[in-house]
């Protein structure tokens, strides 16, 4: 961390530069009495210790004559980059301005004055600040993308703030795109802000950015790292000897990053406080929007577009700013002056009426012909007997005239004779059929029948006659079917809220419905908890399916009900587990069509992993993950020992390979691992996990491997015929001793694997990491 | 009682409030009340142009003349570059603290009648070694003898042990004072006294509690009233503000909510804060208490003890009831408050008392005997160094009881061992075989005190002149670690005689007393020369502007 510029710290001059001791030494004392002061401040104390604990570097350094004139140079650079980050809010706050489409002239100098610029600063602005809209629609894209993907809504939004396509945004996103945001089941609030303010300054004080960061872990990092890191991370400063503020603050906020990554739900408070504190621009832009007591629509809308822009959607953004406004009494102008092109608008319309009356006069010289026309029409009809063709034949001539014409009308009401006649037939059609049916005791079919006919001739005069006979074939059935209920009891809860249901919709009248809704009501505790019973088992089984199905039926038949919504978020539950699921195996198939490109089959799990960091199949990945790693290592090793065996054969007679992967020198009688440590574990060792090593080796069934003596290991290296060289450069051997007399600083004497006559014995710090080449007896 | 024999008095000093204690003719410890009648005297110095004014009457001007009130200036013990200007005077930690303990010794004193002389001051276990010196020093400027200074959680064990000293146990003293957080495994057995192990944060304590609230007020000002600047740049608001917020935690321990009145600017709002919202935004302080304690009972473990029987909780801020709660939660044991704000006071004296008692016994053993004895810690000790009997000690108890008007039991039972750990580990920087520096601990903290370590280390080059030894101090349990991690409290320069081999052994030994005082002793082994350092850091005051602040502070009068 960067420690803050002394010049600064002390309030010098910096142009021209104090350079004069005794100014700088007095006012060295008053600072140090100032901070002394503010040792135990309530909330400025840290700060203020810092500084003291800076005391004697800041004596060092401005004592130094030259020291100090880099400290002076420094404190120039620094104001000249933080005046650059100055520009930064001016430039916000004039796209708020310049959102009517000018700027005037008090606005730019209440800017410069906010500002503490020249207005001609502003104005050069104004002039510099073209097309860098490319750089704020990537930032924006980042913003959103930091939960770990971005929602189709999003990129919308984006597109038309920026006035760019959708697609031009989409080309630009690197981590995956979802539908809709991922459901949490509680909306995260904010951390109380006297927590944030102490956490912020806190941060600042270890030069950190945020708890992440303080924990060096990224923000989608699992609860559980996070619990890890911290627990790791406060043990490592409680053993800080030093307790200067920057222990101090350190600890603090290990103390934060237990609390605050103790639940889900807290550290949901956390992240949102953070993507919060991104709205201190934006007050400081409505600020500017409200300078005069009043918000302009122009300004209003820009400001929520910077709302939208900082991650809130447009609801939150509206609320946001008329919350704030509010708060400082200032007015939100509703609505935009009227352009002009209204105007425009309602004069086109005018016209097109105009027009439109002018066309009806051409149709009157029609009139005639029509006539001629309908008195064939009605003499053609008298030559049909079937009143069904009749009654086409005036539908023909109702649907292809117009339908105010009188003959249009005259034909309306004859067809309206005819479909009488006709219902009459079909009516007494209907009733036979239903008749014999009732004689049968077929009362579902017969009301099937009766309400057939009500849906086709709703006019009919029958009808009020056959609705008569429904409702009674209604009533009776209702009482059937409620019996039928009765039948049900010892059943299944689910079976039996299932018949009730059916039965309430079956008989949404009917005489029992009160009892049939009180039982099904009645059985909603018990229905409850026996489905989640069998989501347990579904869950404990992993047979997502069967449990989303069995969701189904009881959110149908409680809609509405609040035990419904629980269920509801459950299913959501499943359905996610069902999909994920289902992309595992989907991952697998691809995995291993991916074959020996393990690198390929890894990325396509990490990419998963990334996407969605809290997945459920995460272990499953995991797992998958290290199987991978290790098959590949496998693949590895199998291939580097092939390799050795070859040259071992090759080197002639003296080694003699087992099949139990090991060989022996029939020179000196020894039997070796074919593979050593570095083959075997793909890693190096330090001695003592090297003697580890050899104490679990159980190579060829033999569970007496030891490491071999200098002299064991130079037959095998330095004597011909050697011993092929393999990838590890040296070995360790028994041999060891201490520099000192309590035994620290272990050395160890080593053989390296070059194959040669002449050689000298090297020895190494036991904490190094070498090679284990495994002998026994 | 005897002319002959001085009694020792104790002295808490806290960060917030400080008290004084001495054994009564009868052996009980008993609290002396101030010039105003009260058992705690706030921590809190006002320069009143040229009086010093400590206690309450200093607290309440806070209000009104914020620049000139000092307070919670034990967090700056042993701190070198703090000071407090008054009047185009600079003040040092110690000097301010010295003001408070001639406050309630001079009270002390007029409230028995009797001159006091000779005090023991406590101090929390944490502090390392610049700390208790500080502290050591404050009780010197103020004109007294400091017999010893021992740690807080010692002593509040010690009171507890003499109430509950029938059967031999082992308690964790949960210590949150104003400003500071110990957490010490001690062993309390009939007739001793054996800190096992210690930690904590001495920037941890009631204050942060405070502060909390103050955040919280400030937060609901800004709220209420849409004024965004920081209010606490105001020192009088400030102050009112650190005052109310030590109130509404005091009635939060007691109630569900309080009305705290925040006045600025001629702005006047009134805040409610809850007993919920007060637990919510304190969450993390009490955690980090929890995280300490399950460190030191990782060390305790080390040393075997892997469990203990009870947790008493000692200074104020353990009152608040969220507290005794968590800890429940975390242990299952139902903590037992001991006295929270006597319990260190009270235990200082019977340990000043044992001291005072030690002397006359040894005293009349020598007249007795005609045998030349040495401060000792127990009669065992004693026995076996100068081979004494046991009815001679018997008979010196008696004649000391007769003396001094104590009972002859709370003579006898002045014997209690105490045994203490350090709450630090010392070292020295040697380079290591990758040539990079690493500080190598000769004492690792929890070592019982006092210990004398002595350790071989090698020069690195032929003819080399001289040796620098720098010492550190530092908080880990391992022998080596990075020397980012710890603090040198000092440095010795040990000149080589010419023509030496590279790799010619130095003998360093650290000697580390019931005090904490450190002692170094440094010697090549060609031609034996030694150095010896007895730790002299700048972070202390010391000679001239100590004398000076002796005699200023002898000179002022304070209220």
């Amino acid at each position: 961390m960067g420690r803050k510029n002394f010049y600064i710290l002390l309030d010098l001059s910096i142009d021209p530069p104090e350079d004069d001791q005794k100014i700088i030494e007095l006012t060295i004392k008053k600072k140090q009495a100032e901070w002394s002061r503010f040792r135990n401040h309530p909330t400025k104390g840290l700060k203020a210790k810092q500084s003291i604990d800076l005391l004697p570097e800041i004596r060092r350094i401005m004592k130094d004559p030259e020291l100090r004139k880099t400290e002076a140079s420094n404190a120039v650079k620094f104001l000249s980059k933080k005046a650059g980050e100055k520009f930064l809010v001016i430039d916000r706050h004039l796209d708020i301005c310049m959102s009517k489409g000018f700027i005037t002239d008090e606005e730019i100098f209440n800017l410069a004055k906010r500002h503490s610029v020249k207005a001609s600063e502003i104005r050069k602005r104004i002039k510099q600040r073209e097309d860098e809209k490319n750089a704020e629609i990537n930032k924006q894209i980042k913003l959103r993308s930091a939960k770990g993907y971005i929602t189709k809504d999003e990129l919308s939004e984006l597109a038309e703030i920026h006035s760019v396509s959708a697609k031009e945004i989409r080309k630009r996103v690197t981590c995956p795109i979802k539908k809709s945001l991922q459901k949490s089941s509680k909306k995260p609030t904010t951390l109380d802000k006297a927590i944030e303010k102490i956490i912020i300054d806190n941060l600042k004080i270890v030069g950190k950015s945020s708890l992440y960061h303080f924990l060096d872990l990224p923000p989608d990092s699992s609860l559980e790292i996070l619990q890890k890191k911290s627990k790791i991370k406060e043990s490592e400063l409680h053993k800080r000897g030093k307790k200067d503020a920057l222990g101090t603050a350190g600890i603090a906020l290990a103390g934060h990053c237990r609390t605050i990554f103790k639940t889900e739900n807290s550290r949901n408070s956390y992240d949102m406080t953070n993507a919060r504190s991104l709205f201190k621009g934006l007050d400081s832009d409505i600020d500017v929007a409200g300078m005069d007591g009043t918000i302009r629509t122009e300004y209003y809308n820009v400001l929520v577009d910077s709302a939208v822009k900082l991650g809130m959607n447009r609801n939150e953004a509206h609320n946001y700013i008329k919350d704030y406004s509010s708060k400082k009494k200032w007015e939100i102008e509703t609505k935009a002056k009227r352009p002009g092109w209204v105007l425009y608008a309602v004069v086109i319309a005018v016209l097109l009426f105009i027009g439109a009356s002018a066309g009806i006069y051409l149709h009157i010289k029609n009139e005639s012909k029509l006539k001629k026309e309908y008195q064939q029409v009605l003499a053609g009809i008298e030559n049909y007997n079937d009143p069904e063709t009749k009654a086409r034949v005036f539908n023909n001539y109702i649907s292809t005239h117009k339908e105010s014409d009188r003959r249009t009308i005259d034909a309306v009401k004859r067809l309206g004779k005819l479909r009488l006649a006709i219902d009459e037939l079909k009516a007494k059609e209907f009733i036979a059929d239903a008749d014999k049916l009732l004689a049968e005791k077929k009362y579902q079919n017969a009301l099937a029948i009766y309400k057939e006919f009500i849906s086709r001739y709703p006019k009919s005069l029958y009808a009020d006659k056959i609705k008569k006979k429904i409702a009674e074939l209604s009533a009776l059935l209702d009482e059937i079917d409620y019996k039928e209920l009765d039948r049900l009891q010892g059943k299944p809860v689910q079976v039996r809220a299932l018949a009730y249901s059916a039965y309430l919709k079956e008989h949404p009248k009917g005489k029992n419905i009160k009892n049939a809704k009180k039982i099904l009501s009645n059985m909603l505790e018990e229905y409850y908890l026996t489905l989640l019973k069998e989501i347990e088992k579904c869950e404990k089984k992993e047979d997502w399916e069967k449990g989303v199905l069995s969701c189904d039926d009881f959110i149908k038949i409680y809609n509405g009900h609040q035990r419904a919504v629980d269920i509801k978020e459950q299913q959501d539950i499943l359905r996610t587990r069902l999909w994920e699921e289902e992309t595992f195996a989907r991952m697998l198939q691809k995995v291993n069509a991916k074959g020996r490109d393990y690198q390929a089959g890894r990325q396509i799990l990490i990419d998963y992993l990334n996407a969605y960091p809290d997945s459920y199949i995460n272990d499953k990945i995991k797992v998958e993950l290290a199987n991978l790693d290790k098959k590949e290592l496998m693949a590895k090793t199998a291939g580097k020992k092939e390799r050795l065996i070859r040259l071992i054969k090759k080197s002639g007679s003296r080694f003699i390979l087992n099949r139990n992967a090991t060989v022996k020198d029939r020179k000196t009688g020894l039997t070796w691992c074919v593979a050593d440590s570095l083959l075997d574990t793909d890693d190096c060792l330090d001695y003592d996990s090297a003697i580890e090593y050899t104490n679990i080796l159980k190579t060829g069934g033999y569970n007496d491997w030891r490491l071999p003596t200098v002299a064991e290991l130079a037959q095998l290296y330095k004597q011909k015929p050697f011993f092929p060289q393999d990838e590890s450069e040296w070995y360790w051997t028994t041999k060891n001793y201490s520099r000192y007399a309590d035994g620290w600083s272990k050395v160890v004497d080593i053989v390296t694997s070059k194959n040669e006559v002449m050689w000298e014995k090297e020895e190494r710090d036991s904490r190094d990491c070498g090679s284990v080449r495994a002998v026994r007896e | 009682m005897s002319e002959k024999m001085r009694k020792v008095f104790g002295i808490d000093l806290g960060t917030t409030y400080s008290s004084i204690a001495y054994v009564d003719e009868y052996g009980k410890p008993v609290i002396l009340p101030n010039a105003e009648n009260q058992h705690l005297t706030p921590s809190v110095v006002f320069f009143d142009e040229g009086n010093i004014v400590v206690g309450d009457v200093a607290k309440e001007s806070s209000k009104i003349y914020p620049d000139e009130v000092v307070s919670f200036v034990k967090r700056s013990m042993g701190e070198p570059n703090f000071l407090f200007e008054y009047d185009s005077k600079t003040y040092r930690a110690e000097e301010i603290s010295s003001y408070i303990i001639r406050k309630v010794v001079q009270d002390a004193e007029q409230n028995l009648g009797e001159k006091i002389t000779d005090v023991v001051i406590t101090c929390p276990a944490y502090f390392g070694i610049n700390e208790r010196e500080a502290t050591k020093k404050a009780g010197e400027i103020a004109g007294y003898n400091v017999r010893q200074i021992i740690n807080e959680p010692t002593a509040a064990a010690i009171a507890y042990g003499t109430v509950e000293s029938s059967e031999r146990k082992t308690v964790l003293v949960y210590d949150l004072g104003g400003g500071t957080f110990d957490i010490t495994m001690i062993e309390i057995k009939p007739d001793a006294i054996e800190v096992i192990c210690t930690g904590g944060d001495h920037n941890l304590g009631g204050k942060d509690w405070d502060d909390r609230i103050v955040s919280y007020l400030v937060e609901e000002f800004q709220n209420k009233t849409g004024i965004e600047e920081d209010i606490l740049d105001d020192p009088d608001t400030c102050q009112e503000l650190q005052l109310s917020a030590e109130k509404a935690k005091k009635v939060l321990s007691q109630r569900e909510k309080t009305p705290i009145a925040i006045t600025h600017g001629g702005e006047r709002v009134k805040v409610e804060i809850e007993l919920k919202k007060f637990e919510g935004i304190t969450t993390d302080l009490l955690e980090r208490t929890i995280a300490f304690i399950h460190d030191m009972l990782e060390e305790a473990r080390k040393k075997g003890y892997d469990k203990f029987d009870e947790i008493i909780l000692v200074g104020g801020a353990t009152r608040m009831p969220l507290i005794m709660k968590r800890i429940k939660e975390e242990f299952s044991i139902e903590p037992k408050s001991f006295e929270p704000d006597e319990a260190v006071a009270k235990g200082a004296a019977i340990y000043g008392c044992k001291l005072a008692l030690n002397d006359g016994l040894i005293k009349k053993i020598s007249e007795n005997t005609g045998k030349k004895i040495e401060q000792f810690n127990d009669l065992i000790e004693l026995t076996d160094a100068v081979d004494v009997t046991p009815a001679q000690i018997q008979e010196a108890a008696r004649q000391v009881a007769d003396e001094t008007g104590y009972t002859l039991a709370a003579v006898e039972r002045s014997a209690v061992k105490v045994k203490n750990v350090t709450s630090k580990s010392f070292g020295v920087i040697v380079r290591n075989r990758q040539n990079e520096e690493i500080v190598f601990n000769l004492i690792t903290r929890n070592t019982s005190v006092p210990v004398n370590t002595k350790k071989a280390f090698f020069t690195g080059i032929a003819d080399q002149e001289t040796v620098l030894i720098r010492i550190m101090e530092n908080e880990t349990s391992e022998t080596t670690i990075p020397p980012q991690y710890a603090v040198e409290i000092g440095t010795a320069v040990l000149d080589l005689p010419n023509g030496l081999p590279a790799d010619l052994p130095v003998e360093i030994t650290f000697n580390l007393d019931m005090d904490g005082c450190l002692q170094i002793n440094a010697v090549e082994t060609f031609a034996s020369r030694a150095v010896d350092v007895t730790l002299n850091t700048c972070a202390v005051i010391d000679g001239e502007e100590l004398e000076e602040a002796k005699v200023r502070c002898q000179s002022l009068v304070v209220h």
